[in-house]
């Protein structure tokens, strides 16, 4: 029990049974002392659930089925329930070579790139993803999902969901569970959480507003203690529904959660993000600043190790909550949503109005990457973009040289050398400091009015605006 | 032991995997976070910096870089003193979308905010793909600070923050001679930065600010432009 001998670490000991590398200190030697107390219980399950099903191989008695799995189903057993009650073993019998084919479509570079990125950061503290044939079962999962679910294609935290099936399941299997558990294509099985993957993540942000009443309502002190340090609820939870716990518990923890979770539906999250709050009231209540109230709830989420206490608090400890409830809330959450939404489109427009910036570089096109355009969703430019285009570059040029002009010595202000043989702007001739905005106008060869026209297309839509900006800056700008 | 005469809400924007969580890493735990998870929701450091003998508390705001989390991430953005948007050195694209998440700094913090474009894994030199005097140009174009660093060094880390907690204080010393001039307290911090006229109210208060509270600090003018 001495810490320095754990502090060594006994080879045994680094990785754990699903292949995490047991945390070092004090949440280490706590994880292994509750397997060890644990470990008749889980036993004892082994047993209980090889006779269930030999008794009921088709899983009928769904009631027995539920008390089982709220105790947790073994490790042995996990791929086949979880496969069974979120239908992906359905699916995947129906659908004998769709994930093959899937496999074989294209796939934007823009969610190439970015599935490439998270690969290597998708539980680097696990053995299977260290090496590169984990990382390239997690790779074809997240592709073929990508393919699949067109609405969600791919957004981080699937890659930590992906990665915990594929603890237990092959690639084929993980894909259809993964599709199961976002968005529920067979029966109603499923836990119809795409709203959490896509642009805006509306559903998430809802359910947290949700997740936030229901907090305050059950544990008024520890709620408030949150608010008096400032700190949003969805801030500290925010991680906990959107990889469905599986980066914030103990990974054994995570795995009882989710066992509940496949079963009986996404109001598992709530309670389980209750039983946070409910085994740590007490302390939670009791934080005295900002610093402490982020720190310790990743803390705390993290030392969830006893997760029978943690699943016994869920069902029962918080008490009451009706999916009738749950559902007012949600519907609360998505009014406040609608209105944030509606708030920050305004914001954006009146900040495009007051606030033009100067055009400025990074606007211009990629040139090295000609595949970026169809990514960012502006493939085929109309002559009216294209005219935007070049009005904006040159009308960055023309603005330089406001700046030098005003500025005396152009290369004053800059507190560097030149460096890489970057070659220097373009710069217009001294006429610049006479410009007023019909000059610069009648320079730039366009007639603004004739870009402003309306027109279908969106990528046209969002050039005019930035034509706007640069009317804004030039009137501005010579006035100086 | 915790005192400090300033408190300054930071935030670390910018897109995926050009090193926001390991420069907020090497900032406090002076080290390389190696072999780490990508940022979900957010992540959170304080630290204590010296900032022209002000002892000034940072609380930084590290959060998720894809593109989708941007309308989860905007309630981190309120009441932000100060925000780094990182890109990655070694890769242009990152870089191209600096001038949107300057718009987003913008406009979902306080007007006033001072921002920096810090250039991030400078340690990469071979496979540099944004040159240091674009980079510096566009943050001179833009009204920012830059810097680049290296969070896997630690080149440059601590530098970003003090540079911006600087620009902070100054704000701050402007704000209290307009309180001293009788100008009120409207000038401590909205005030110096009428949002309905965005562009002029920075040019005019933040040129006059920075050059006579820092003449001796030449990387501070690069914004005054």
């Amino acid at each position: 029990m001495t810490g320095e001998a754990e502090a060594v670490g006994p080879p045994a000991a680094e990785y754990d049974e699903y292949g995490f590398v047991v945390p070092a200190g004090a949440l280490g030697r706590e994880i292994v002392r509750y397997k060890q107390q644990f470990q008749p219980k889980a036993e004892r399950r082994v047993t209980r659930w090889e006779r269930f099903r030999r008794a009921d191989p088709s899983l009928s008695n769904r009631r027995r089925l539920k008390r089982l799995v709220r105790k947790g189903i073994p490790d042995s057993f996990r791929k086949e329930i979880w496969a069974h009650c979120l239908g992906s073993q359905r699916l995947r019998d129906a659908n004998p070579n769709k994930f093959e084919s899937l496999l074989r479509e294209p796939l934007s570079d823009e969610t190439l790139s970015q599935i490439e990125l998270d690969l290597t950061r998708t539980f680097p503290n696990n053995k299977l993803y260290k090496y590169e044939d984990g990382v390239a079962k997690l790779r074809r999962v997240l592709r073929a999902f990508a393919v699949h679910n067109v609405r969600v294609n791919y957004c981080q935290s699937l890659n930590f969901i992906a990665a915990v099936l594929l603890l237990f399941m092959d690639e084929e299997l993980a894909f259809w569970t993964l599709a199961q558990v976002v968005s529920s294509e067979e029966g109603a099985k499923g836990l119809h959480i795409d709203g959490y993957y896509v642009e805006g993540m509306d559903q998430l942000r809802a359910d947290l507003r949700a997740l936030e009443r229901i907090v305050q309502r059950k544990f008024p002190n520890a709620y408030a203690s949150l608010r008096r340090e400032g700190v949003e609820l969805e801030w500290v939870c925010q991680e906990w529904f959107h990889t469905l716990f599986s980066t914030v518990l103990p990974i054994q923890t995570t795995l009882r959660v989710w066992d509940c979770l496949f079963l009986e539906g996404h109001k598992i999250l709530f309670r389980v993000a209750l039983a946070i709050f409910k085994e740590n009231e007490l302390r939670i209540s009791k934080f005295q600043s900002l610093e402490e109230v982020m720190v310790s709830m990743r803390e705390i989420s993290s030392h969830q190790v006893d997760h029978n206490s943690l699943l016994k608090a869920a069902f029962k400890g918080i008490g009451r909550l009706k999916r009738a409830q749950i559902r007012r809330e949600q519907a609360y959450g998505e009014r406040m949503v609608a209105e944030e939404n509606a708030a920050a489109q305004a914001r954006r427009e009146r900040h495009n109005q007051a606030h033009p910036p100067p055009p400025a570089k990074p606007q211009l096109p990629a040139l090295d990457n000609p595949g970026h355009g169809e990514a960012g969703g502006s493939g085929e430019e109309s002559p009216v973009g294209a005219a935007v285009r070049e009005a904006a570059r040159r009308l960055e040029s023309v603005i330089d040289s406001c700046y030098d002009s005003i500025l005396g010595d152009g290369d004053d202000d800059v507190d560097v050398s030149p460096v890489d043989g970057e070659p220097p702007a373009a710069r217009l001739p001294g006429s610049i400091p006479a410009l007023s905005p019909d000059s610069v106008f009648s320079y730039l060869g366009v007639s603004v009015s004739s870009m402003l026209q309306p027109s279908n297309s969106s990528d046209a839509t969002r050039s005019s605006v930035n034509v706007h900006r640069g009317d804004n800056a030039l009137a501005t700008s010579p006035a100086k | 032991m915790d005192a400090y005469d300033y408190l300054f809400k930071f935030i670390l924007i910018g897109d995926s995997a050009v090193g926001k969580s390991c420069i907020l890493t090497s900032l406090i735990e002076n080290k390389f976070k190696k072999g780490s998870s990508h940022t979900i929701g957010v992540e959170f450091g304080s630290k204590i910096i010296n900032v022209s003998g002000k002892r000034v508390k940072l609380q930084i705001w590290d959060t998720a870089g894809q593109e989708r989390y941007r309308s989860v991430t905007r309630s981190y953005y309120r009441g932000a003193a100060g925000a780094l948007i990182v890109y990655d050195i070694t890769n242009r694209d990152t870089y191209h979308h600096l001038i949107n998440w300057l718009a987003d700094a913008r406009t979902l913090a306080r007007a006033d905010i001072s921002i920096i474009a810090v250039g991030n894994k400078s340690d990469l030199k071979d496979k540099r793909a944004v040159t240091f005097l674009e980079a510096s140009r566009c943050a001179q174009e833009n009204e920012i600070l830059f810097l680049e660093t290296s969070a896997l060094t630690g080149e440059g880390v601590e530098e970003v923050f003090v540079k911006v907690a600087k620009m902070i204080l100054n704000k701050i010393e402007d704000g209290m001679q307009h309180i001293e001039e009788g100008l009120g307290y409207h000038g401590l911090f909205s005030g110096l930065i009428d949002p309905a006229t965005m562009m002029s109210g920075v040019h005019a208060g933040a040129r006059s600010l920075l050059n006579e509270a820092s003449p001796a600090e030449p990387a501070s003018r690069c914004i005054s432009c």
